[in-house]
Order: structure tokens, then C-alpha cells, then sequence
């Protein structure tokens, strides 16, 4: 039966979402009285939160008796990948930005299923080195190297 | 007259010529890069044109700005990066026309949609900027509420996805421009104790994430299969009857981007999404936006490069910036002891003729550069997905990481990349949220402080006969296509059926 | 380009550095590597762009190459964490304005006003109390007045800044009902004042000295000990029995224990990189004069003046901890 509701998935994150929201609303701190001028700073919020529950109800009454429309299949790549993203920002502080972004630039084409390794190697390598100077040398800009710093400003 | 002579005469100066050009390069490459946009670039040349004479100094400064605004959006078609803010509006059409292989089109329409837009503003300028400051000064804080109202009336169809998700993806915009301090009451909202969030959640972060990241997440569904390249057709540059398709778009557009531009504090990302909104709604292929219109590209192009020379005119004339960039070449009139402000106009006419000289100048360069250089870029869209897409990974990181050089950017840079990887699998467009952050604190502040002003009275806000144009205009923009479709129906009463549900 | 430029200043540069070092003698070889100055924004705004100049004016004298470092957040509180963070050896010095006290008594801060100490002031410009230049309000006693009988429209920046304190104690000193609205930079609230959406506006001389000049705007009063150079006939505040003294100042701190001596020659190259032509310079397109410019002794008492009346205010405002 559920399978005949389009937008279910989304409609019921957002309202769990909104909930949650409007709860961390009532956390917000009260404005001193002297200088509580009309609008309170909860009003703003807390009136698109209601917003957008009525149109997520809206949309979930649209969906129902539909089917859901064909979505492209999540392969375990994409899950990969995505974890592969979160690795890489636990590592930036670590390693630093240069080091990860070889590390990445290794992993992720391996990873979607490109066989040349040599050309792999090279570009792992000369991607986060082309980075480096155009932003840290070029356009002055520094960035965070982790274990490099001691060579790398 | 004179002063116009005097000041386009920097354009015969050789130094002035020079760095006028090396602003242009420089600000078409850096704009081009994600998360580093022309006031990034802007800020960090400032102390050095220390060493040059005011008004080249200046003009670099403006060169930069214009060729930053379209630098931005060779990224946003080749990779769905946009590189600056304003070019957001030009993924939406320009990625697809990318990925079908029609990447030289794309940069081409943008080039030349940019350069038009941009001289059409400056012509303006030149003719009225005096009576243009009047206009930018009369607006305040009711004014920009009814412009904020009525760039809310666009949320439900500025893309063609269904307007109650648009609608949701547009308060969940606004929701995010809550975050951080809130202006008229000081009191700290959705911050989680994160020091960094204090001052509101950064843009750029969150474009980059729902864009770029994103994409990066569908592209490691895609199997295996190497795609097809047309690569014969990725350089092709527009062809005449495009030009002929979209140049009311590219007049209609200039006129919104100047108009936005000359507002104070607001910029070319507003213009270029009410450029592209306007471009749907007055297209035969409306419906067919976000899918690879070439009308979807000139649209917010022409919009976003008018109000770069649009923005200028606040901020010479009454030392309001125009836009974040503005604010920066400010500071750079400051370095140099120039006083921007009411005055301005009346006491330095020459400095003023001179930046829209290079303004100028910048156009005709980007646009030589942006068409020589769209056969050389398209390109990159015909490199593999396995080596391009990690790399636009690492200048993303980059890119979010630098403008305040902080973790929890890039931290939301991949939150919003997720979300934007399953708000576009369920049909939520990014069109409706990046309208909501840009209007954000817009509405909710003017409101507040047009409160103040008025008592507590909302009535008040009939005394301010702009606000009530713009309240029209809102009105319209909602009911245009009801009473449109119902006047149809009235006259044609058997052929509604399959019309009027539009 | 830095390379360029260092190069280009480098002559120049190692002469002053062995002044600096042979006057300083039995210190250490200070600086021997790159300074950052921690800005609390964005490239772009004020303080930024401030901070910029004097990292160029400061490295001319120093020798050793001077940047800026952007920590944005917390109303300061990011820039104050990261400079906690480093060492205490002169090589980090920090950008400050009155945001960063405020942010120091709303107990939002890692450091405290006890843990920096002052190197030199770049930029002091006082707020003065302005009205509309063809306004009823013709002096101070006229708007104080109305503010007793009704309430005084009075724009500012943000609430909890500056601007906002200001008003506050000014109208808690004076007796009257102020309501203040915020924007978002003081040319806006500028123009508001201008187009007549609110009554009266805490400005700087840097946003309005060519408004005054032509009469559309009026300094009623200014918010300073003394009375300020551009405006001779303009009383202060204090003059009026008012104790109230704020101003939108920017000025560059260490960590207490910095070395005193290290704290000495990164004053002394500042105040005389501030003395450049180039900085002059910037100070006229600023709005301001070399008044701006303070030594270490004044503008540490400044900061502690300013924290200790702001926390007054706060107190009484319940903003403070």
C-alpha cells in the first residue's frame, strides 16, 4: 500500500525534520525587555517551519494513490564515494589538504573503475601539486598541510 | 560631455590599457574557479594597487569585478561549479547543454549574453547615472521588502519541477538564512553552539555543495559504460539562429539587471535568478527550462553582468556598496583617499567616466576571450569522468575552505552536497533554495526594520508608492497564469481541457 | 607578486630591520619569520582592508613579510580562539574593535581583556550623535527633549554592537526613549537618516563628512572625551554632563606575555609604518586624520575604558554574563 505513495520518504523526513526545528526554536534565548521590539527573533522561523509543513502535507496529499516515479538505481559506488568524501574531511586536518587531495585523486577513479594506473599515478600526483601552486603560490592563499607544513607554508 | 571624453581617455593610456587587461585575465580565471568569486579576488589585489595611480587602479579593480561575474559561469557550465554566486542561475541550463555535448553553445550563448547585458548597462550608466543614484537612494527598508516579496512570488515557478516543491526547497532556502545572529533582536538562531555559524551560514559553501558535490555523488551512480563524446560538437560556438531565439531575453534581462544592480545591496545573484525566471516565464519552452535551453543561459547571463555596472552607481554615489564585490573596490577608492559618497558625481565626474571606460573595455576583452577561449574550454567537458570529477572534488575543497579558511565550510559544503544529491532525487530543484538564501535575511529584515519605521503600522507601507509597485508586480507574478488560463478557457470553452491544467 | 614585492622592498627593509635590531640590542633576532595580523571578517570589509594597509606599511619597516589571516566567526570569538591557540612570541597579532570586547562580556570569548595587551590604535572615529540637517532637533537639549516627552527613531549597526550599545547608554544617561533600528552598515542607516525614515543616528565622521560639510546632515553632539579636530564647534557629550564616550576604533593587540621587547619593535615598526604617505592616505579616503593613530600606552587604556563602560551597559541591557 505504501508503494502507491509518491513522496513518502521526503514528505515524512521533512516533517521529522521540521519538528525537530521547531523544537530547537524553543531553545533560542528570550530578548531582554528593553529592547523586544515587535517581531521576537523565534517569529521568523518558526513561521516557515509552519509553511513548510502545510506544503509538505500538501505534497503528500498530491502523492497519494500515486506510484513513485522511477528513480536511477544508488549503486554501492555512490556510497563509497560518499564515504570516501567524509573520510577525506576527517583527514584534512591531519594530513592537510595537499596530501588528501593525492589521496583522493588516487581512490576515487580506482574507485568508478579506471584501469590505466599509470595515468593515475601521474595525475594523483600532479593534481593536488597544481593546486598547491596555483593557490598558495599564485593567488596567496594559504592552506591548512597537516604533517606537511614544516615543508610546505 | 567633456568629463565622459576625459574619462575614456584612460583607454589610450598604455598603463592603464595594461592593467585593465591583466584585471580581465585574471578575473575571468579566478571567477572561474569554485568558491573563489570576483570579491575574493578583488579583496586580495587590493593592497597591491597601493602602487598604481588611482583611476588604473580602479579600473583594474572594475575589470576584474565584470570579468569575474562571467568567469563564474564557464564552471557552471562545464561542471555545475558554479564559480561565483551570480553564475547559479546558469548551471541550471548550462550543465545539461554541457552534458548533451553542446558545451562551446553554452559558453558561447554566456560569452556573448554577458558582453550585450554588460554594455547595455554601462550605456546606461554613462547617460543617466546621476538620476540612477536618485532612484537607489529612495529605496529603504519598505521598498526592499516589497522586492523581496516580490522575488518570493517567483519561488513556485522558477523551475519546472512541481511548484509545492518548489516551494518547500524555497522555505527551506530562507530557513537556511536564519542561521546565525539575527540582526534586530541579537539573539543567536540555529548556531549549535558553532562559533563559525555566528555570523550565518556562508553561500558560497552551501552553492558549491548542492551543485558541484552533488553532481559528484550522481556521477559515481553512472555505470561503468564510457559515454558517448560528441566531441565534433562540443566546440561548435552558437549559431546565428540561436542569437535570433533569445535576444528579447538578453534586452529583457539587461533591463532587470541593471534595475537590481543599481539597488544597494543587492547584487548579480538576485538578478540573475529573476533574469532566469523572467526568461521562463515569457519562453514557448518554458517547460523545457532546466533541461538545456539555450534561453536558460542568456537570461541570467545578460542579468548578472548588467548588474555589475549597475552596482557601481550606489556605491560611487552614496558609498552604499552594490554588491559584496562593490564593497571591496570601496575599499580600494579608500586606499587611494577617494571619498565615495553623495559628492562624488559632483566633485570627481572624470574617475567616475573612467571605471565605466574600463568596465567597457573589460566586456570587449572577455568577450574576445570568452569566445576564443569556449573552443578551448569546452573541452574539459570531454575529459573522462574518472580524472575530472575528483578534481573538481579538490577545488571545491579548496574553494570552500578558502574564504574564511575554515573547516566548518567545507564541513557544510559536503552536508549540502548530500542533501542536494537526495532533494534532486526526489524532485526538489536547487533553482527554489538559492532564491530562498538569497531573499533570506532580505525579507525578514526589512520587515522588521520597515516595522520600526512605520509604528508598528503596516498600513504605512501605502504611503511608499515603490513598494506598492512592487507589491503589484508580486501580485501579477502569482496570478498571471491562473486569470491568463481562465481568460482562455472563458473564450475557448472546448480546447480548455487540455490547456488549462497548466 | 609577493616574491616581486619583496624583493623590491627588500633594500629598504634590511636597512630598518638592523635599526630596529641594534636599537633593541640583547633581544633576539625578532622578526626572523612572516607576522600574521588576525582579521575577525571576510576579505573586504573595513578592518579587513585596514589590516591590509598596515600589514603593507608594517613590513616596509620590518623586514620580514607581514600578512592577514582571516578567521571569521562569533563575533570575533574564531579570531580569539586561533590567536589563543598560537604561541605568545610576536608573530601573531590580532586586529580588535569594540565587537571583540563586546563578544569578551557577552562571555562568548576564549580570551578575556586581561589576556592582551595594546600595540597601537590605526583608526579612532568616534560616533556622533547626527540629525537630519533641516531637522526640529537644532541641539542636543532639543532631541534629549523630544526623547524624554516620546521616542527617538534611532538607527544603528547590529544589535549588541557598537552602535547599539552607544545609544543605549546615551539614552539611559539622558533619560529618553530611544527605538533603535538596526541595518546593516552605517551608509545604509546613513541614507535612512537622510530619506527621513528615522529621527536621529549614531554616525561616524568617516560616512558623513561631505553631508555635514553641505548641511544635509547635523552633529548635534559627539561621543568623545575631547572635541574632535574636524568639528571645533561640536560639543561632546561630556560636556553636557553625559560620561559617554564611544567610537568605532581599530587597533592591533598581542598576547599579554608576548616578550616585551618583541611587543616594542612590533609598535614601533606599526606607528611608523602609519606615519607612511600610503597610510595618510588611506585615513583621507577613510574620512579620517592622523589623530587615528595612538601608541601602545593610550590605546591599551582605550580598550580597557571601552570594555569597562561597555560592560556597564551590558549589564544593565542583560547582555553581559
Amino acid at each position: 500500500m505504501l508503494s502507491r505513495w509518491r513522496d513518502l520518504l521526503p514528505g515524512v523526513v521533512l516533517l521529522v525534520m521540521v519538528v525537530a526545528l521547531y523544537w530547537i526554536t524553543t531553545t533560542f534565548s528570550t530578548v531582554p525587555a528593553l529592547f523586544a521590539q515587535g517581531m521576537q527573533a523565534t517569529a521568523m522561523p518558526r513561521l516557515i517551519l509552519g509553511v513548510m509543513a502545510v506544503l509538505t502535507l500538501v505534497m503528500l496529499y498530491q502523492g497519494y494513490g500515486h506510484v513513485e516515479e522511477d528513480k536511477p538505481v544508488i549503486s554501492w559506488r555512490m556510497w563509497v564515494t560518499a564515504g570516501l568524501l567524509l573520510a577525506a574531511f576527517l583527514l584534512f586536518e591531519i594530513l592537510g589538504l595537499t596530501l588528501t587531495m593525492a589521496l583522493t585523486c588516487l581512490l576515487i577513479p580506482l574507485l568508478w573503475g579506471e584501469r590505466r594506473l599509470g595515468r593515475i599515478v601521474i595525475y594523483a600526483v600532479c593534481t593536488p601539486v597544481m593546486i598547491y601552486l596555483l593557490f598558495t603560490h599564485a593567488l596567496q592563499l594559504r592552506l591548512p598541510q597537516g604533517i606537511l607544513s614544516p615543508w610546505l607554508s | 560631455m567633456e568629463h565622459i571624453l576625459t574619462g575614456f581617455s584612460i583607454l589610450i593610456d598604455p598603463m592603464s590599457l595594461a592593467v585593465i587587461l591583466l584585471g580581465t585575465i585574471v578575473g575571468v580565471l579566478v571567477g572561474a574557479l569554485p568558491g573563489l568569486s570576483s570579491s575574493m579576488a578583488v579583496a586580495l589585489l587590493l593592497p597591491f594597487t597601493i602602487y598604481l595611480d588611482p583611476v588604473p587602479a580602479i579600473s583594474m579593480l572594475a575589470a576584474l569585478y565584470c570579468a569575474g561575474t562571467f568567469g563564474g559561469s564557464i564552471t557552471a557550465i562545464l561542471i555545475n561549479a558554479p564559480g561565483a554566486p551570480p553564475a547559479a542561475a546558469t548551471a541550471f541550463d548550462g550543465y545539461p547543454m554541457a552534458q548533451r555535448g553542446e558545451a562551446g553553445r553554452a559558453l558561447g550563448m554566456a560569452a556573448v549574453a554577458s558582453v550585450i547585458g554588460g554594455i547595455l548597462s554601462l550605456i546606461v550608466m554613462v547617460l543617466a547615472a546621476p538620476a540612477l543614484a536618485r532612484i537607489s537612494h529612495s529605496f529603504g527598508p519598505p521598498e526592499y521588502f516589497a522586492l523581496a516579496v516580490f522575488g518570493l512570488s517567483m519561488l513556485a515557478s522558477i523551475s519546472g519541477k512541481s511548484p509545492v516543491k518548489n516551494l518547500i526547497g524555497g522555505a527551506f532556502g530562507l530557513l537556511i538564512a536564519t542561521v546565525g545572529v539575527d540582526l534586530t533582536t541579537g539573539v543567536e538562531r540555529f548556531t549549535f553552539g558553532i562559533p563559525e555559524l555566528y555570523e550565518g551560514i556562508s553561500f558560497i559553501p552551501i552553492l558549491i555543495g548542492l551543485f558541484a558535490i552533488a553532481e559528484l555523488l550522481s556521477q559515481a551512480n553512472v555505470r561503468d559504460k564510457v559515454l558517448e563524446r560528441i566531441s565534433l560538437n562540443a566546440i561548435k560556438l552558437p549559431s546565428v539562429t540561436d542569437f535570433k531565439r533569445v535576444w528579447p531575453t538578453i534586452l529583457r534581462s539587461s533591463g532587470i539587471g541593471t534595475f537590481i544592480g543599481i539597488l544597494p545591496a543587492e547584487g548579480s545573484t538576485m538578478a540573475a535568478m529573476i533574469g532566469y525566471n523572467e526568461a521562463r516565464r515569457w519562453s514557448k519552452n518554458g517547460d523545457k527550462f532546466g533541461t538545456g535551453e539555450i534561453e536558460g543561459i542568456a537570461g541570467p547571463e545578460a542579468a548578472n553582468n548588467a548588474a555589475t555596472g549597475g552596482s557601481m552607481v550606489p556605491t560611487l554615489a552614496l558609498g552604499i556598496p552594490g554588491s559584496a564585490t562593490a564593497a571591496v573596490i570601496l575599499g580600494g577608492l579608500q586606499i587611494h583617499g577617494i571619498r565615495p559618497g553623495a559628492y562624488l558625481f559632483e566633485n570627481q565626474p572624470d574617475l567616475l567616466y573612467s571605471i565605466f571606460a574600463a568596465m567597457f573595455l573589460a566586456n570587449v576583452v572577455f568577450l574576445v576571450f570568452g569566445l576564443v577561449g569556449a573552443r578551448l574550454f569546452s573541452r574539459i567537458s570531454l575529459i573522462p569522468r574518472t580524472f575530472l570529477w575528483p578534481t573538481v572534488f579538490a577545488l571545491c575543497v579548496v574553494g570552500a575552505y578558502g574564504v574564511n579558511q575554515s573547516m566548518v565550510d567545507v564541513m557544510i559544503m559536503l552536508i549540502a552536497g548530500f542533501a542536494g544529491f537526495w532533494l534532486k532525487r526526489y524532485g526538489f530543484g536547487a533553482a527554489p533554495i538559492i532564491m530562498g538564501v538569497v531573499l533570506g535575511s532580505l525579507v525578514e529584515n526589512s520587515l522588521a526594520q520597515s516595522m520600526i519605521i512605520f509604528d508598528h503600522d503596516a498600513w504605512r507601507f501605502l504611503d511608499r508608492p515603490i513598494a506598492i509597485g512592487f507589491f503589484l508586480l508580486a501580485a501579477f507574478s502569482l496570478f498571471y497564469q491562473p486569470v491568463f488560463g481562465w481568460l482562455r478557457r472563458f473564450r475557448r470553452p472546448r480546447s480548455a481541457a487540455s490547456k488549462g491544467a497548466k | 607578486m609577493r616574491h616581486w614585492m619583496k624583493s623590491g622592498l627588500l633594500m629598504t627593509s634590511l636597512a630598518t630591520a638592523a635599526l630596529a635590531f641594534s636599537a633593541t640590542s640583547g633581544a633576539d633576532d625578532f622578526p626572523s619569520e612572516p607576522i600574521e595580523i588576525v582579521v575577525h571578517t571576510s576579505p573586504g570589509g573595513g578592518t579587513d582592508t585596514t589590516a591590509r594597509i598596515v600589514a603593507l606599511a608594517t613590513q616596509a619597516q620590518l623586514g620580514t613579510n607581514v600578512y592577514v589571516q582571516n578567521k571569521k566567526g562569533g563575533g570575533g570569538s574564531v579570531a580569539m580562539s586561533y590567536v589563543k591557540s598560537k604561541p605568545a612570541d610576536g608573530y601573531t597579532v590580532m586586529a580588535i574593535t569594540p565587537t571583540h570586547l563586546f563578544t569578551m562580556l557577552r562571555g562568548n570569548s576564549p580570551l578575556d581583556i586581561d589576556d592582551i595587551q595594546g600595540l597601537a590604535r590605526a583608526t579612532d572615529d568616534p560616533i556622533i550623535v547626527m540629525v537630519r540637517g533641516d531637522s526640529r532637533y537644532k541641539s542636543i537639549h532639543d532631541l534629549i527633549e523630544a526623547g524624554r516627552a516620546g521616542v527617538i527613531k534611532w538607527g544603528g549597526t547590529q544589535i549588541g554592537g557598537v552602535d547599539h550599545i552607544a545609544a543605549m547608554s546615551f539614552a539611559k544617561a539622558a533619560g529618553m526613549k530611544v527605538s533603535f533600528v538596526p541595518f546593516d552598515s552605517g551608509a545604509e542607516f546613513a541614507a535612512a537618516l537622510s530619506r527621513g525614515d528615522i529621527d536621529a543616528a549614531g554616525l561616524n565622521i568617516s560616512e558623513t563628512r561631505d553631508q555635514i560639510a553641505a548641511g544635509d546632515f547635523r552633529p548635534l553632539a559627539v561621543m568623545a572625551d575631547d572635541r574632535m579636530k574636524a568639528l571645533p564647534d561640536v560639543p561632546t557629550l561630556s560636556e553636557k554632563g553625559l560620561d559617554i564616550s564611544f567610537s568605532t576604533v581599530r587597533g592591533y593587540v598581542v598576547l599579554k606575555s608576548t616578550p616585551k621587547a618583541r611587543q616594542e619593535i612590533l609598535e614601533k615598526a606599526m606607528l611608523k609604518g602609519m606615519e607612511s604617505d600610503r597610510y595618510q592616505n588611506y585615513l583621507k579616503g577613510i574620512g579620517l586624520d592622523e589623530t587615528s593613530i595612538e601608541d601602545a600606552a593610550d590605546w591599551d587604556s582605550q580598550i580597557r575604558r571601552m570594555y569597562k563602560a561597555g560592560q556597564e551597559t551590558m549589564q544593565d541591557l542583560g547582555l553581559a554574563r
